[in-house]
């Protein structure tokens, strides 16, 4: 008993959070993580990484969905907790944490949860204690008209326009709505020749069909945010902690901050060489394209030109109060953009692009 | 010249410990900086690895539909075991667990086993995000794998030996790292390379929400991120006797030297790799076959020369 619940209570320490975020919840998002930093836990990155489900904002339809499928991943001890309003983020957290502590809870939870609901019927005599859909991230409805589909997982199909010509090489799979430095709600489904993306339509989930910028936090702690996932996404975590700091400062009113934490963080950014060797030439979208695909003028060039024009627009924005939205981006555009992509620089190419705004357009390559 | 001394095998354990508070120093350091990045203190970097461990510990592992269990779990044990194997060949000053006269081939061979570990813990999870982080280390490790093999071959032709020991001692006053500072640099690389640290992190990144490790939790989690730790570590180890003099240094005995520059090297590995941007596989191997393996190859050349010449 001592020591079960001492390795409860150092293992509570260090809990990492899964957020569900509504798109339109920016201001209890970052409440959210500023929260979970603050305590010394950290964001988990899939289902498997974490110990509680934190729903911010509203989350309801679709989104509630996914959460729900979510849920079931957590391997437990789990807790699942919501907060859809700034204050209520303290209070979640802290009842996460008394759930998480709860031995009793926790057992009976565990004797509780049902096996996976596998096709092909695999007895493993109760070891199976998770119930993990194909791919991590809520695998929407897959086309089952396979004619093999062992353990009622569909096989790869091939395609007629595959680069290098592999049967079994067009994978469908979903990108978000809840994927760390993605933003909240937004979905692609794609088709995948082996990490290359051959087909892609973006839509939202989970907001009412309203866009993100339904919430008016101040524009320029938004770009902020964008800058931070950007910079994540490139491996440099340090700066984009420093971005979030910026944010942060924001977010509380101490614009002078902001502006000399963007300040240094520009220099720093700009005097990295391995950041801009490793994100030029990535994600190029030339001016033509991005004519044709109906992106805004800025977004042209390729990851690094992005990436400063995120730094001037959060250090603009931040100067000018309030300042001018950043230019709207609409997912036919996006989901086009994406097109011949491996995964990662496409991951690049939508956080460089800033949080977009739009409504459902569906597009084949 | 080989002063070393194999020791009983009953030492291993204790060697699998050492490997563990540096594993513990490691990620205690790489918990300060982040928390320093963030503008906190260091307070409690000590004890915050143990609290990972204790909720790893505390977690119950999860499996996917039609994962391939087996392989799945010898890939994320893997990474441990070949960091043993390493340390098993790396002397402690004097003493060694093993002393093998192709001392440099096994620690090669299980740098090499690595590739399968990561490639089968993405494979055996059925599921796409781990499967992208199996392919990009394959990607990865093709970009860093001969470069560092060829880094390998320097203190070797040096020394006219293999084994581990020989090349320590025969450095004498002049280290290898002066002579040959390019075979050092590409072996840090990569060192960096096969524990997946740094810039070589791709196949574990956020953007495939933890690549490899997307599916693990439990102790199986735990396993593959001390391995990744242990494996910078024993890099870094062997660090010591190829390029940094072994035991050799003023006052202190051979083994407390031997320890201390390991500890020095382990703290600038997660230094640097915490500085480098994540290396998309196509970069690393344009970087890796114009540039480093040409330099590796060169380095060889001049340390071969100057071999034939001395002697």
């Amino acid at each position: 008993m001592g020591l079960t619940s001492f390795l409860a209570r150092r293992a509570t320490r260090a809990a990492r959070v899964l957020v569900v975020a509504s798109p339109d919840a920016f201001a209890v998002r970052v409440a959210a993580e500023r929260q979970v930093v603050a305590r010394g836990w950290r964001l988990a990155e899939s289902p498997a990484d974490a110990d509680v489900l934190l729903h911010v904002g509203r989350v309801l339809g679709e989104m509630g969905e996914v959460a729900g499928r979510l849920w079931d991943e957590l391997p437990g001890p789990r807790a699942r907790v919501a907060a859809e309003i700034v204050a209520a983020v303290p209070a979640a957290l802290d009842e996460a944490a008394a759930l998480l502590l709860d031995e009793s809870l926790q057992t009976a939870d565990a004797a509780g949860r049902t096996p996976p609901d596998v096709g092909a019927a695999e007895d493993d005599k109760g070891m199976r204690d998770g119930d993990m859909g194909h791919g991590d991230m809520g695998d929407g409805d897959m086309d089952m008209d396979m004619t093999m589909s062992p353990d009622g997982i569909a096989l790869a199909s091939g395609s007629e326009d595959d680069r290098d010509g592999l049967e079994m090489d067009a994978l469908p799979v979903r990108l978000g709505p809840v994927l760390p430095h993605w933003p909240a709600g937004l979905v692609v489904d794609a088709t995948l020749h082996g990490d290359v993306i051959a087909e892609a339509s973006a839509r939202w989930v989970g907001s009412g069909g309203g866009s993100p910028a339904a919430d008016d936090t101040r524009l320029a702690a938004r770009a902020c945010d964008d800058l931070a996932a950007l910079l994540s996404l490139a491996g440099r975590g340090d700066l984009a902690n420093a971005s979030t700091a910026a944010r942060d400062a924001l977010v509380d009113g101490r614009d002078a901050d902001a502006l000399r934490f963007l300040g240094t963080l520009r220099r720093r950014i700009v005097g990295s060489r391995l950041l801009r060797w490793t994100l030029r030439r990535t994600a190029v979208l030339d001016a033509d394209r991005v004519r044709r695909i109906g992106l805004p003028p800025a977004a042209a060039g390729d990851c690094y030109d992005r990436l400063l024009t995120l730094v001037d627009r959060a250090e603009d924005q931040a100067a000018v109060t309030p300042g001018a939205a950043g230019p709207a981006l609409t997912l036919d555009s996006l989901g086009q953009a994406l097109l011949g992509l491996d995964l990662g620089a496409a991951r690049l190419l939508v956080a460089s692009l800033g949080t977009p705004a739009g409504e459902v357009v569906t597009v084949h390559g | 010249m080989a002063d070393v001394v194999a020791v009983s095998a009953w030492w291993t354990p204790l060697a699998a410990a050492l490997l563990g508070v540096f594993v513990w120093g490691a990620a205690a350091f790489d918990g300060a900086l982040t928390a320093g990045s963030r503008g906190m203190g260091p307070g409690g970097s000590l004890t915050r690895p143990l609290d990972g461990v204790a909720r790893l510990l505390r977690q119950r592992r999860i499996v996917t539909l039609s994962a391939d269990r087996l392989l799945w779990r010898v890939g994320g044990a893997g990474l441990l075991v070949a960091a043993l194997l390493m340390v098993a060949v790396t002397p402690l000053g004097r003493w060694t667990l093993s002393d093998l006269d192709v001392g440099v081939v096994w620690f090669n061979a299980m740098d090499v086993a690595v590739w399968a570990f990561v490639w089968l813990a993405g494979w055996g999870a059925n599921s796409v995000h781990p499967l992208v982080g199996g392919y990009r280390f394959l990607a990865l490790a093709l970009g860093y794998e001969l470069p560092l093999m060829f880094a390998l071959t320097a203190p070797p032709i040096a020394a006219h030996s293999l084994n581990v020991g020989a090349i320590a001692g025969a450095q004498g006053h002049v280290w290898n790292i002066v002579w040959m500072p390019v075979a050092f640099v590409v072996y840090c690389i990569g060192v960096l390379g096969f524990s997946l640290w740094g810039g070589f992190g791709a196949p574990l990144a956020s953007d495939i929400a933890g690549g490899v490790r997307a599916e693990l939790s439990g102790v199986d989690r735990l396993l593959l991120d001390a391995g990744r730790l242990a494996l910078l570590v024993a890099g870094a180890a062997f660090a010591v006797p190829m390029f940094l003099g072994g035991g050799v240094g003023p006052l202190l005995p051979a083994w407390a030297w031997t320890l201390a520059k390991t500890a020095v090297l382990v703290a600038a590995l997660v230094w640097a790799g915490r500085r480098m941007p994540v290396l998309r596989p196509d970069l690393l191997l344009e970087v890796g076959w114009l540039v480093l393996l040409p330099a590796a190859l060169l380095q060889d050349l001049v340390v071969a020369l100057v071999a034939v010449w001395v002697r």
